[in-house]
């Protein structure tokens, strides 16, 4: 019964056509207050109701892509109950060092991975030989 | 690129992650089929536990209520013959290294390879050791490495799925109808 009160409670909050959508890709329709958005799109969500350790979650922003390294690190120390201070709190926000650069997914798999220069498969040193090829 | 510009990117460098395009009408049943394949294979996992050292206990920690690999249908079978995939967690040591060998020659095809922890990765604190292999990809192809001394259990569900999605780049029907 509360399974259902909750499934129902979920669905008033994001309407049918979403709850669908959330349904199909997590499997799962949880409701609670939306904490925040962050660059990528994804939504962080918390509801103390929920069971301990279950209480805070995100949403990703494109649900066929879901990855955890998608999760800033302005985001991260919320998520995993490292900190209260969620990521767009003001001190989260402006800790910005120089050598901070931009949050990106973990591109293993892609061809933006990381290869020694001289190795075999490195893209662009393929890339190179195709060209002196041409020459 | 003046002869090679209507090629995919994945035709002319065999190092490239992006597929080609099915580009006709068989080609798009096929990799229909080819991703129904995928869907199947990624939904039922069964790893061979191969747990050989301290990675062995996170890697149970994983199968263990909290981060329950039960709901991605990973399910730790005992036998190689029953098994798509095997863990190697833990150091290999050369006394372990045949008998590796034998469970991987063991698992029936398309079988898959998880290196967990920096002792299988490349032989990690033991690396100088006269008994420890420095990897286990010296003895059998590894598909994904999980670093850590040991990994959290976080870091195996991670590697899991990052199996998983190496799995949905595959095309191994299309492939063959290419050839």
């Amino acid at each position: 019964m509360t399974e259902l009160i909750r499934y129902c409670r979920g669905i008033v909050q994001r309407g049918l056509k979403e709850s669908l959508k959330t349904l199909y890709y997590t499997g799962e329709i949880k409701y609670g207050t939306i904490v925040g958005q962050d660059s990528f799109g994804n939504r962080y969500y918390e509801n103390k109701a929920e069971p301990h350790g279950r209480h805070r979650w995100v949403e990703y922003g494109n649900p066929k892509n879901v990855d955890a390294s998608l999760v800033p690190p302005e985001w991260h120390s919320w998520l995993h109950h490292i900190s209260d201070k969620h990521g767009n709190t003001q001190d989260m926000m402006s800790f910005t060092p120089t050598y901070k650069r931009e949050h990106f997914q973990n591109p293993t798999g892609t061809d933006a991975a990381y290869t020694p220069p001289n190795y075999l498969y490195n893209i662009e040193k393929q890339k190179e030989i195709l060209e002196e090829e041409k020459k | 690129m003046a002869s090679q510009a209507g090629q995919h990117l994945s035709k002319l460098l065999a190092s490239s992650f992006k597929a080609a395009p099915p580009s006709s009408v068989p080609e798009i049943v096929i990799s229909k089929l080819d991703g129904l394949v995928n869907w199947a294979r990624t939904g039922s996992f069964w790893p061979m536990t191969f747990g050989l050292a301290c990675c062995a206990v996170e890697m149970m920690h994983g199968y263990a209520a909290r981060y329950d690999m039960d709901r991605f249908g990973v399910i730790p079978r005992a036998s190689p013959r029953q098994s798509d995939c095997i863990i190697v967690a833990g150091t290999l040591t050369n006394k372990m290294a045949p008998a590796l060998r034998k469970v991987y020659d063991q698992m029936p095809n398309p079988r898959y390879v998880i290196s967990m922890g920096s002792c299988a990765n490349g032989g990690g604190y033991y690396h100088y050791s006269y008994s420890v292999v420095r990897g286990c990809d010296r003895i059998i192809p590894v598909d994904v490495y999980i670093p850590g001394c040991p990994p959290t259990a976080e870091a195996f569900v991670y590697g899991i799925l990052q199996l998983q999605k190496k799995i949905q780049r595959e095309q191994a029907l299309l492939t063959w109808w290419r050839k």
